[in-house]
Order: structure tokens, then sequence, then C-alpha cells
């Protein structure tokens, strides 16, 4: 599903015209972004938890030529599904 | 910092930001949550602009074993929601750290604790000159004076109380006028702090009558002298404490004070710095930006005369573009040659690959930076606040984050630095 899809699907839902779903989509995302960049975390019951987390610096070795490196420490996002996802998950088939 | 956001604060956020209801935006929110689930529960993977991908990942069945019965048990293949952030999100989450890159260590380096000791004395050193700054504007010119009037009122202090015991008053008294004769002395030997030490000389003397009338107190009433007693110690570890912390203080702020004066002695700063204000001035009335900033690259250097009278840089400006043009051919290959040159004062946060960052879109180009202000910064590591910095045009050291050969360059260039300064 990409953002036009997901846009038109909710707009559908809500009834609202897709500028004005588009729009709040937007400022949602927004957000949640600065919140994250500012080291808040957020946490939507039911769904999941997003959150930034440090990564401590840590030394890497090149396998082939065993050259050490000092790797920097860096803040990413992460993102812990809560219960209630999987659980519906778990009753999903699998395929393949 | 560090708070959990849950959904209603997520709710009121979204409704005060795009000025609709509360219960428009719930149920917006809502309803998000639930396509992306419906979405993801069909397999189907979900993005959002500028968020990232929400998608299922198969996670393969695994033996393990049930943590009550200690049982081995089999977890069967199942699939998990995994979250994609996306490439804009990560950089802005990972800013304070952007400007870290990985390097190569030599054998047998203690790593662990040079790099983690460097760190914490950069930090640390940014916190001092910060402190010394800040201390050393409010209280260089006094600091002197009541320092050496704080030490004569301390004394005069113990001698009152020391001459507290019941029956001499007279030798009170003689305290006061001492101290006020002390008190005298500063003032003229200390003529920067007068009127600190004026206030000081009042304090004695109130210090003193102070001292007189527990004095007389203490001649009538045993009871109050054991008080006074008690109190006069506690009274003289609070202000050997504030004498202690006053030293400190001091110490700190002349260290401030000369460190500062040293630097703009040694590197002449305040004429380039005026340069400075005048070519920014420059840049806004030539309509051309990349014309007006290859004419300041190049005359930065002869730049004093013109900064004498403005008239006469306009009355020059016409004459001067023909030149700037020949410069502009030559700058023109150059594709980020737009960026203006300006000046930047050292906050705290910067680091030479920041503003290399900022300024040039990539880090290792602070070689540049480094070089182009030489004079002002004596170690690349760490900056005095408050220093300005004078951002080179591109084209004057061939700066260019697209063209990787210029990128090595600047990194050997990198390297040979760290040599010399022995890192």
């Amino acid at each position: 599903m990409t953002n036009q899809e997901l846009i038109a699907a909710l707009a559908k839902k809500l009834g609202w015209t897709q500028r004005q779903t588009t729009e709040v989509l937007e400022a949602t995302v927004s957000i949640i972004n600065s919140n994250l960049e500012d080291g808040n975390s957020i946490n939507i019951q039911g769904f999941g938890l997003f959150e930034a987390k440090k990564k401590g610096e840590r030394i890497s070795v090149n396998p082939v030529s065993k050259q050490r490196f000092l790797v920097p420490p860096k803040i990413s996002l992460a993102f812990r599904p809560g219960q209630t996802i999987k659980d519906n998950l778990k009753n999903l088939e699998v395929n393949e | 910092m560090n708070e959990r956001l849950s959904l209603q604060d997520l709710i009121d956020l979204l409704a005060k930001k795009q000025g609709i209801a509360k219960k428009e935006a719930e149920t917006f929110l809502r309803e998000l949550i639930a396509v992306i689930s419906e979405s993801i529960e069909s397999y189907d993977p979900v993005r959002i602009k500028d968020f990232g991908v929400f998608k299922l990942v198969k996670v393969n069945a695994r033996k393990s074993v049930d943590v009550n019965t200690g049982e081995a048990i089999e977890i069967p293949a199942h699939y998990k929601l995994s979250f994609n952030p996306d490439k804009s999100l990560k950089e802005a989450i990972n800013r304070p750290f952007a400007h870290f890159e990985s390097v190569i260590l030599e054998d047998g380096v203690s790593f662990e604790n040079v790099e983690s000791e460097t760190e914490e004395d950069i930090i640390e050193e940014e916190y001092d000159s910060t402190d010394t700054i800040s201390i050393e504007e409010e209280i260089t010119e006094y600091i002197a004076a009541p320092e050496v009037s704080e030490i004569k009122t301390i004394e005069a202090n113990e001698i009152a109380e020391e001459t507290s015991d019941p029956d001499i008053e007279t030798e009170a008294e003689s305290a006061i006028t001492e101290a006020k004769e002390e008190a005298e002395i500063n003032s003229e030997e200390e003529k920067s702090g007068e009127n600190v030490s004026e206030i000081r000389q009042e304090k004695t003397v109130s210090v003193a009558a102070a001292a007189i009338s527990r004095t007389s107190s203490a001649s009538t009433d045993i009871e109050s002298m054991f008080y006074n007693h008690r109190k006069k110690s506690k009274r003289r570890r609070f202000i050997s404490l504030g004498f202690v912390i006053l030293l400190i203080l001091a110490a700190f702020a002349i260290g401030g004070y000369y460190f500062q004066e040293l630097a703009a002695f040694l590197t002449g700063q305040p004429p380039v710095d005026k340069s400075k204000k005048v070519v920014i001035v420059f840049d806004k009335k030539s309509p051309a930006d990349s014309l007006a900033q290859k004419q300041d690259s190049t005359q930065i250097q002869g730049i004093a005369q013109e900064t004498k009278n403005e008239p006469q840089q306009e009355t020059k400006l016409p004459k001067a573009e023909p030149k700037n043009e020949e410069v502009k051919i030559a700058a023109q290959p150059v594709k980020d040659s737009s960026k203006p040159l300006a000046t930047e004062t050292i906050r705290s946060g910067h680091t030479l690959r920041n503003i290399a960052l900022e300024y040039y879109g990539h880090k290792s180009f602070w070689v540049y930076i480094y070089e182009e202000n030489k004079d002002v910064i004596k170690n690349a590591n760490n900056i005095a606040l408050g220093t300005k910095l004078i951002i080179p045009a591109p084209s004057k050291y061939g700066i260019d984050p697209k063209n990787p050969a210029s990128i090595e360059k600047a990194k050997q260039r990198e390297a040979k630095l760290f040599k010399e300064m022995g890192i």
C-alpha cells in the first residue's frame, strides 16, 4: 500500500476529501517525527511503541582484511509492536 | 526530553496543530491505525511518506524451552510486524551524532579508554569555558577589590567576635575603627573597585556594630552567650566556606579573562571581525550572490582599506564587477559555489565537522575551515565558545561534495593534520 493508497482508503473511511486527509496525515507524521527527534517515545496502545534508542560505539572487524574499525555511536529509531497486533499476526496463516 | 507520549497526547497535539476538534483527530488516528493494521494483516506493506514502511517479516520456526516447565517446545513460524524508518527520519533522529565517522584502529590501541576520555575532556572543557566567559564579563573588573576587602572584613569580623567576651566593649569599638581604616586603605589601593570597597566598608561597620550589640547582650545574659558561641562557630565555618568559593570563582574569572585577551592579542582577530561585518553588508547589496561571494574571498586579505569607508565601496562596486566576471568563469564548473561566504560564531555543541556538513554538505571539509581560521583556532579539538570563524567560499579550496576526488583530497589533508597534531 503506497502513501497515496493509504490516503485514499482513509479519506473514504472518514468521508473527508483527499486533500484534507493528506494534510492531517502530514501533520501527524511531523508531530511524531519531531517528538522522536527530541528523544520522546510514542506509545500507541495496541499498535506499538516508537522510540529513539542510543546505540553505543563499537568495534567492528572487517573479516577479510582484519582491519578494526571504531564505529561511532548513533541514535536509531526502534519500533516494538504491541500485544494486540502480535496476537492478530499469530493467527495469520503462514504461506510460502 | 524522554517523555513517553500516549495516543491521547498525540490526539491533543494533532488537534491543536491542525485546529480541528479532538474528536476528529481521534477518529483520524484510530482509523489510520486500523487501516494500517488491516493492510498489514492482508500481507500488504504500508508506506507512509516521510515516516517509513510497515511490513511483515517472517520468523522461522525454532526450538525453545518452556520457561515454566523446562520442556522443549517448538515455536511455530510466524510473522512479525517490522517498521523501517524513512531515510530522512533516520538522519533527523541521528543528527546529534551525525558528525561522527568510523575510524580505523591501529593494532594494540587501547581504544575504549582513549575514546571515552577524550570525549569527556572536550565536553568538560566546553563547560569550563562557558563558565569562565560568563563570569569573566561581570566580575573581572571588580574581582580584585572585593576579594581583598573581603579578607579584611573577615579579619575584622574575627577580631570583633573574639573580643565579644563579656566585659571588653572597648576592644570591639577599636575593631570597628580598624575595619574602617582597613576599608579605607582598600578603597585607596583599589581605585577601580571603589564602589565595591565602599559597600564593603559599610558592611564592615554594620557587622562590627552587630558585634557590639551582641557583646553587650552577652555581658548581661550567660545563656545567650552560649547561643552566640554556637552561632559564631557556625558563622565562621560559613564565612570560610564562602571565602573558598570566592577564591575559586576568582581563579576561574582571571583565567578566563587572560585567556581571551591573550587569544585576541595573538591573533589580531578584532580587525578581521570588523571587516567581516562589512563583507556581509556588502553581500546584501550586490544582486548576484555568487559574484559578491567571489569578491569576498578574493578581497578578504586586502579588505582593510575598503572597510574604512562604506561609500567608497559602493562606488567601487561597478569597477570590481569585471574582475569578478573572471573569477566567476573559473568558479562556474564548481557546482556548489552559490553558498555564501559567512561567519559562524562557535556555540555550545558546534564542531568543525558539523559546520562543514552544514555549509559544504560533507564533514571532511572541516579541514579547510580550520586552515582558513588557523590563527584563531589554537586547538582544532577545542575551540573557545564565541570564537568567530570565517567560512571560506567553496571554490577557494576546490570544495565540491559531489566530487569524490575533492572529498578524497580533504580526507588526505585531514589525515596529514592528525599526524601533525599527533593524534
